[in-house]
């Protein structure tokens, strides 16, 4: 008996040890690994790449002494026998950037050093690693490969170049629901991507995101780098606490093809929200000539189609000091109107039925998307960021027209906008690092991937002042891409309240609209059951926090007193 | 079995093909995950159970040893290592709370000390707590002990059990002193009649144990959902969530994961049979 | 042996693994989760800890009066007597079915319940604008009069023989204050409200899912029942040759179904004609084996199978419906409007579930119990019985069912206990808590608030409300299962 507990405890041993020891970890080589918590769009990869190589290009203030490394760049020695003809054509140092270029697109080189002795050069760990792995046949990824080269170039020139801050980006897309409970933990990511001013503000008031308001002037990310109707969903009491990786303001993408196949005229800037019902109703009417039958609106998100309305009415969620909900205000109550009327009255919008059917094809939402771009809807409710899920449909691509919102009961076009951003862990060890990362957010290489991927738009307005700066392979048309760049300015940010959680009026919203679509309540019965609901939660949250409380008396001026809403 | 009146030969085949009918209820939702398992995926949503085309490949793309065919990649998903982390995880759980049972239910059973009874006692109060109020401190505690996402964070809080002790109590106290009292005179100390003497005779009661909680150790599923944030060292059954959640709309995929995660369950079942019937009688009917 | 002074070393040695950790795993934790539902502890790096005091449980629990802050006070009366009203019931039936003793405690609840309905009406009637709940009110004090006398007259019944007959006057009399509270209940909903209505929304959920206890039960011991006797298969070679015909059997109409075109009903009939000859070959070992084999192989494995066959699209239970509508001339397009979404559902998810339950559990551990239970029964009383003429309806109710009272007793209790604190793995694993959390239990709602509110004082006093409904459950298996064990 003893002898089989010891075995079967040895065993336990033995395999204890065999999990611990292959699990991975990241090689101890100096590199600070910046963990990013975003969506597992591949594109990400492209936008982490030019951060790392940004990191081990050749800078202006990297190069210590300009003489130096024009001697040694006129006389190469064996290692940097490659850089002869830079030497040959370039030997004019007085040219530093285009000598810095020349330099950098030789970094990028696979094949720069090969075939070269090293041994005698003093490498660092981290290139030793890089160049064993090469040796091993191993693949280098793109920053991999710049890294070393520029490592080798350091060891060649000692006392000339800098040594680089090789800072590098992974991307991390699991389950985000599980996100706020890592950072608090800490074993969170450095850089949190913040899906819009409700999920920031949830953040916010859990006091995991760093402040980034003293290092935004310094380092070129604050609110003025990016467009001006952003700055409420960046900025809350004063401090910023992410800056945008893409923008969005949805407009409503059409099909012209199947417009034309049901004999409706295209919108127009300017068109009503009757105009954009009485389209929808032909649509649905019946088939089109070609005798397809064909959906009026992929309902991609009822979330943000109600945010658009209220929006588009001027309505608010809540009230200016933030104590109480605006939502069954007038705006409010007409906005839930005008959507249940566009499911069930004028049969525009599928019903969740119908919409189960269609997300059955996998993904979130995809099933909405994957419809409209099978060309089986005619209109979608979405930002320029539907361009990344159109790229593999090439016959739908050609058919693509785009038109700001409706205005609706003769206001202006208006709608949401917001940012996917990005925001530091408090937690995170690599604070500073991050903050770089930020930076490079901000700036063009950043901002052109943006364009060109079809992901919304750049943080940088001076990338997108028109249709045309937009243009790219997915959509050439201008015409297409101007909408987009119209919508952002009249647009504004959701407000939101700092007695609530923002994610949590986010799910009640999605929770209402459920109920006014499967006609368990009615639309104004719906939007006041939720304004109450808010209320009170806000209510209990000043009961229980006694820092909200200090935050009342900030906001109003009075003392908080348990029965601060009876009326006086 | 009741001792009944003759009964005619019509009432046992109605109740033989009762029992048919049943059983056969029973085992539908198992034949036709074992079928769909088998099945491509073009027929996967077929009214027809059995594939027309078998198919069992799908096991190994769940194994990631193939890619899948309709997307042309690999799942990227370690299922190999949830098995083994599952395995050596519950197996782990299992030796080292057998043996801290059956040592501290020896102190309680064969050992005469101040306030033995009230311990007890206390034991038996905190086995009426449920699971969840202990569950949320004991995440505090793993936290500002830094376990967190680890798998000493999974098998130290399950390796004492207060059930254990009570179960392998009530077995020792079945077994007669004077056994005890026998080796005692010639001359064994406390650790030698352990061993020798009290753990052979209890071992119907350990074996039972130890099936409870390998089970246990194995199906668990939300402590491990709360500690672990690393697919790495996901067990089983938390790594068939993100499965699930990842690949759901691939039935066939999900069946071939399924029937790969009930094998041990069955085979465990098969092997240790007769003692989880008297294990549960003796182990439920005594609480 | 005699008792030494201090506890010796070597107890030390036994004991000190195991107690450590219980000290650490269990009693530490049980206290600090106590202090947490006294705080706001939160994860959140911005949130300090504070004393809150009961404030967690008052706003878990408490009502208030609508739009005047803490009113809770009457309310809680209100749900008292409500509750009341409900073990009232309870405990009438329960008396009825398993003829238990129980009339005092039955009479002081309902004198109980008289007092607190007559101390509701009176405050209401007090409250300002209140002409509607008059009307309820007379009808209610009507009602309560008549139960305080009831409730008294009972207490005095010191052999208090519960018959069919008697016991109906104390449960028409419940049965009309009911009706008097919920016609009560229209204006006082709206008059105050919950602080909370997710916990009662969910606690319904809870209570919801726990209706197929009932079903499991019975089933199992239906189960039981039909495997409790093994077959009269004779020898080994009749035996054989009815094994070897069943085996036959199943082969022929495998394939002649299959020849004809209807492959799945080939297969599900060979697999019937194959269980029969398993069961010929192995006696009712291998239906008991068979039975078991959900319940032990439960878990997430399951539950994902259960999601992939509920799916309304794919899974073939809507599949097969469909397609058994085909049979009767209904359209596929039909169909697909008709049948229910199930998991997606928010009327059907719950009831989804309960079926999955009740499959899991019909053949399980409680089952086990039963025929554990069934063959303790003394064949003499049955003999006696049927000596005596009694049919086999009449043998279950009045020999094997009284028989079986504590095995019943303690397996509902175990259901109960279980039952409430369960639901987690099937709202995670299968609906997120739900169509509207219409699946979300309230230990669903306690790792919600725990993990993504991250707000452990909340959770911690969620989960020992919970424990105070295990705890009753449990002191009444602690009193009155040892009665029942004792009465015979």
């Amino acid at each position: 008996m003893r002898k089989f507990f010891a075995c079967a405890l040895l065993l336990f041993a033995l395999m204890y040890g065999a999990a611990e020891l292959t699990l991975e970890r990241p090689p101890a080589d100096g590199v600070v690994r910046l963990r990013w918590a975003t969506d597992p769009n591949p594109a990400r990869n492209v936008q982490t790449e030019i951060f790392g190589k940004l990191q081990v290009r050749l800078k202006d203030s990297d190069v210590l002494d300009w003489d130096a490394l024009a001697r040694a760049l006129a006389k190469p020695q064996a290692a940097l026998a490659r850089f002869a003809p830079l030497a040959a054509s370039r030997g004019n140092t007085t040219d530093r950037p285009a000598l810095l270029r020349a330099i950098n697109e030789h970094l990028d080189r696979p094949d720069l050093f090969d075939g070269v002795d090293l041994s005698d050069l003093d490498l660092s760990h981290d290139a030793r690693l890089l160049l064993k792995r090469k040796d091993d046949d191993e693949d280098l990824t793109n920053v991999e490969v710049a890294a070393l080269n520029r490592r080798i170039l350091e060891a060649a020139l000692p006392r000339v170049i800098r040594k680089a801050r090789r800072i590098e980006v992974t991307v991390e897309s699991g389950a985000r629901e599980k996100l706020l409970v890592q950072c608090a933990t800490g074993i969170g990511p450095d850089i949190i991507d913040v899906y819009g001013k409700n999920q920031m503000m949830t953040y916010v008031s859990a006091g995991i995101l760093v402040d980034l308001t003293p290092f935004a002037a310094k380092m070129g990310f604050g609110p003025e780098h990016t467009y001006p109707a952003l700055t409420g969903g960046l900025v809350v009491d004063g401090r910023q606490w992410r800056f945008p990786c893409n923008v969005w303001a949805n407009c409503v993408i059409y099909n012209r093809r199947i417009f034309d196949d049901h004999d409706v005229a295209y919108p127009k800037p300017g068109w009503t929200f009757d105009d954009f019902v009485a389209a929808g109703k032909r649509i649905v009417a019946g088939p089109g000539r070609s005798g397809e039958k064909h959906l009026a609106v992929a309902h991609f998100s009822p979330v943000w189609m109600y945010n658009d309305l209220l929006t588009g009415l001027g309505g608010r969620y809540f009230t200016p000091d933030g104590l109480a909900s605006r939502l069954d205000g007038k705006e409010g109550l007409r906005a839930m109107k005008l959507y249940h009327d566009l499911m069930h009255v004028h049969k525009v919008i599928p019903t969740p039925a119908e919409a189960a059917a269609m997300s059955s094809q996998g993904g979130w939402a995809t099933g909405a998307i994957a419809w409209f771009s099978s060309q089986r809807a005619a209109m979608i409710l979405i930002g320029r960021w539907y361009l990344c899920q159109v790229v593999q449909y090439p016959e739908t691509r050609k058919h693509l027209a785009a038109v700001q919102l409706p205005g609706i009961d003769g206001r202006a076009s208006s709608g949401v906008t917001d940012a996917r951003g990005a925001g530091i862990n408090v937690n995170s060890p690599h604070r500073d690092d991050a903050l770089k990362f930020i930076q490079y957010l901000a700036g063009r290489d950043y901002g052109q991937v943006i364009v060109n991927d079809g992901d919304s738009l750049p943080p940088n307005p001076n990338l997108a002042r028109n249709g045309r700066d937009l243009v790219n392979d997915i959509v050439p048309d201008p015409n297409f891409h101007q909408p987009f760049v119209d919508a952002v300015g009249p647009a504004r940010p959701l407000d939101a309240s700092p007695f609530i959680d923002g994610e949590q009026i986010d799910r009640w919203v999605l929770e209402t609209l459920q109920k006014v679509e499967n006609r368990l309540l009615g639309p104004e019965d719906a939007v006041r059951a939720l304004a109450a609901e808010i209320n009170r939660r806000i209510r209990t949250n000043l009961r229980r926090r006694i820092d909200l409380q200090r935050k009342f008396e900030q906001v109003t001026g009075r003392k908080y007193s348990d029965d601060w809403q009876r009326p006086r | 079995m009741i001792a009944q009146p003759k009964r005619s030969h019509a009432g046992s085949i109605v109740r033989f093909v009762a029992l048919c009918v049943v059983g056969f209820v029973i085992s539908v939702p198992f034949i036709w995950m074992v079928a769909a398992s088998f099945k491509p995926r073009a027929e996967v949503e077929d009214v027809q159970i059995v594939p027309n085309k078998p198919f069992p490949r799908n096991y190994s793309i769940v194994l990631d040893m193939e890619p899948d065919p309709t997307t042309g990649r690999f799942l990227e998903l370690r299922f190999k290592r949830w098995y083994f982390n599952s395995i050596f995880i519950a197996v782990g759980i299992t030796v080292l709370q057998v043996l801290t049972s059956a040592m501290a239910a020896y102190a309680f059973s064969r050992m005469h000390w101040r306030g033995r009874d009230k311990v007890f006692l206390a034991y038996l109060a905190t086995m009426m707590v449920p699971g969840m109020v202990t569950m949320i401190p004991n995440y505090q505690i793993m936290i500002s002990l830094g376990f967190l996402n680890t798998y000493h964070g999974l098998v130290l809080p399950a390796a004492f059990s207060a059930f254990g002790t009570f179960l392998l109590r009530q077995f020792m106290l079945s077994i007669p002193p004077s056994l005890d009292e026998a080796a005692k005179i010639d001359g064994a100390s406390h650790w030698q009649v352990f061993w020798h003497v009290i753990m052979p005779l209890a071992r119907p009661g350990l074996i039972a144990l130890g099936i409870f909680t390998f089970l246990g150790a194995y199906r668990s599923f939300f402590w491990p959902l709360i500690m672990l944030h690393s697919d790495r060292l996901y067990p089983l059954q938390v790594g068939m969530l993100a499965l699930d959640t990842t690949y759901g709309r691939q039935t066939e995929l999900i069946m071939a994961a399924t029937v790969m995660n009930i094998v041990p369950l069955i085979l465990v079942f098969v092997v240790f049979q007769r003692f989880l019937v008297k294990g549960i009688q003796l182990g439920s009917v005594k609480g | 042996m005699s008792k030494r002074r201090l506890p010796r070393p070597a107890v030390f040695a036994f004991l000190l693994p195991n107690f450590l950790g219980f000290c650490t795993f269990m009693l530490f934790p049980i206290a600090l989760s106590f202090w947490m539902s006294l705080t706001n502890w939160s994860l959140k790096p911005a949130i300090e800890t504070e004393f809150l005091g009961a404030r967690n449980f008052t706003d878990l629990l408490g009502v208030w009066a609508t739009g005047e802050g803490d009113g809770g006070a009457v309310a809680v009366w209100y749900y008292a007597a409500a509750a009341g009203l409900f073990l009232g019931l309870a405990g009438t039936l329960w008396a009825v079915v398993t003829g238990w003793r129980g009339g005092r405690i039955a009479g002081a609840i309902l004198t109980a319940l008289a007092a607190g309905i007559v101390h509701q009406w009176i405050v209401a009637a007090r409250r300002p604008g209140s002409a509607g709940l008059a009307a309820g009110g007379h009808g209610l004090a009507v009602a309560a009069v008549i139960c305080l006398l009831a409730g008294v007259a009972m207490m005095r019944r010191e052999e208090g023989d519960w018959r069919f007959g008697p016991a109906m006057l104390p449960a028409l009399l419940v049965a009309a204050s009911a009706a008097g509270l919920w016609a009560l209940h229209g204006p006082m909903w709206s008059a105050y409200e919950p602080s909370d209505p997710r916990f009662w929304q969910f606690l319904f959920n809870t209570l919801y899912l726990m209706l197929g206890i009932p079903f499991s039960i019975a089933g199992s011991l239906a189960l039981a029942m039909l495997l409790s006797n093994p077959f009269p298969l004779g020898r080994a070679a009749r035996r054989v040759i009815a094994l070897a015909m069943c085996l036959l059997c199943g082969a022929v109409t495998t394939g002649l179904l299959w020849t004809l075109g209807y492959p799945n009903l080939g297969l599900l009939g060979g697999i019937v004609w194959l269980v029969a000859a398993i069961g010929l070959a192995v006696n009712v070992v291998a239906f008991r084996t068979l039975f078991y084999l959900p319940t032990f192989t439960s878990g997430v494995a399951l539950m994902v199978l259960w999601k992939a066959l509920y799916n309304p699209e794919t899974g073939p239970i809507n599949v097969g419906l469909t397609a058994v509508l085909g049979w009767f001339g209904v359209g596929a397009e039909t169909a697909a409007a008709a049948l229910p979404k199930w998991l997606a559902d928010v009327a059907w998810a719950k009831p989804a579930l309960i079926f999955m339950g009740v499959w899991t559990a019909i053949g399980g551990t409680n089952m086990l119990l039963y025929l554990a239970g069934l063959s303790n029964i003394p064949p003499q009383l049955l003999d006696a019985a049927q000596v005596d003429g009694a049919g086999r309806w009449a043998r279950f109710r009045h020999v094997i069912w009284p028989q079986l009272a504590p095995t019943t007793f303690f397996i509902s209790i175990m259901s109960i206990i279980g039952g409430l604190q369960g639901g987690f793995e099937q709202a995670r694993v299968m609906t997120q808590g739900g169509p509207a959390g219409s699946t979300t239990t309230l230990s669903y709602y306690i790792y919600n608030k725990f993990f993504f509110d991250l707000d452990l004082g909340y959770a911690a006093a969620i989960s020992w409300v919970l424990f105070a409904f295990i705890f009753i459950a449990t002191a009444i298996n602690w009193r009155f299962g040892r009665e029942l064990e004792v009465v015979e």
